[in-house]
């Protein structure tokens, strides 16, 4: 059973318009380059300099990356990575 | 997408909301479904404003851990997050420069803004990015149906 990605709908177009992809890979990043072998402006658009880009916060499951191993953070088959874009902004 | 309806008392609850956090910026998720030409809102639900304390005042932001979590709780039924509400103290409810950025970032959403002047909602705005490159968002029409009172027994 592969990882499930959660696409958020701004980054819907670079994956052909899913919302989820499954793909294989033991950490968060490994699963991201797998969905970017398959959809090439994928990775660029979520990741910069080895770190995921700001304004975009990702999940496995229920747990912020940036508090574990960023895109290091082991995943196992049937977990779920969530990529979530922030929620901001102000008069 | 030309309108968003605010059923029942979402309206009364993201006002309210609104005025309760001023001077303070007020946020919160729209849950509701989306129609081809009509975003139906069912619920508004408050969220802490997690921007820095002393920038609140003209800014807000909302965890994101809490999109994950109402969105794991919507799974397997017909409602989602169509969009998020916040307030702008003292300000229009015009999409700011600030705002736009993160609009960005959420094509296909409501955005509704309440202006607050001295403490008093206003009238709330709704925008709407269709892509995302499209070049600015578009106002949509908000629709405040009038709350049914509800049936009492014959006498």
């Amino acid at each position: 059973m592969p990882v499930t990605v959660r696409i958020p709908t701004v980054l819907r177009r670079l994956t052909g318009g899913r919302d989820e992809v499954a793909t294989p890979g033991a950490t968060v990043g490994e699963v991201f380059a797998a969905v970017g072998a398959e959809h090439q402006e994928f990775l660029g658009r979520i990741t910069e300099g080895g770190e995921v880009r700001p304004f975009l916060n990702v999940f496995v499951n229920g747990d912020d990356i940036r508090f574990a191993q960023g895109l290091q953070t082991p995943v196992r088959d049937g977990d779920e990575v969530s990529i979530i874009p922030s929620i901001a902004g102000g008069r | 997408m030309t309108q968003v309806t605010l059923t029942g008392r979402v309206g009364d609850a993201a006002l309210d909301h609104a005025a309760s956090a001023y001077p303070f910026e007020g946020c919160g998720l729209l849950i509701g479904y989306l129609g081809d030409d009509d975003v139906r809102v069912t619920r508004a639900l408050p969220c802490p404003n997690v921007a820095a304390r002393e920038e609140q005042t003209h800014r807000f932001v909302i965890d994101p851990r809490a999109v994950l979590n109402v969105r794991r709780s919507l799974r397997n039924t017909a409602e989602s997050i169509v969009g998020f509400y916040h307030s702008h103290p003292d300000a229009p409810a015009a999409p700011s420069t600030t705002d736009m950025e993160f609009i960005r970032l959420w094509p296909e959403t409501v955005w509704l803004i309440v202006p607050v002047a001295g403490g008093e909602s206003g009238e709330p705005r709704a925008w709407w990015l269709d892509e995302v490159d499209s070049p600015r968002p578009r106002e949509l029409t908000v629709l405040v149906p009038p709350v049914r009172a509800a049936a009492t027994c014959p006498e």
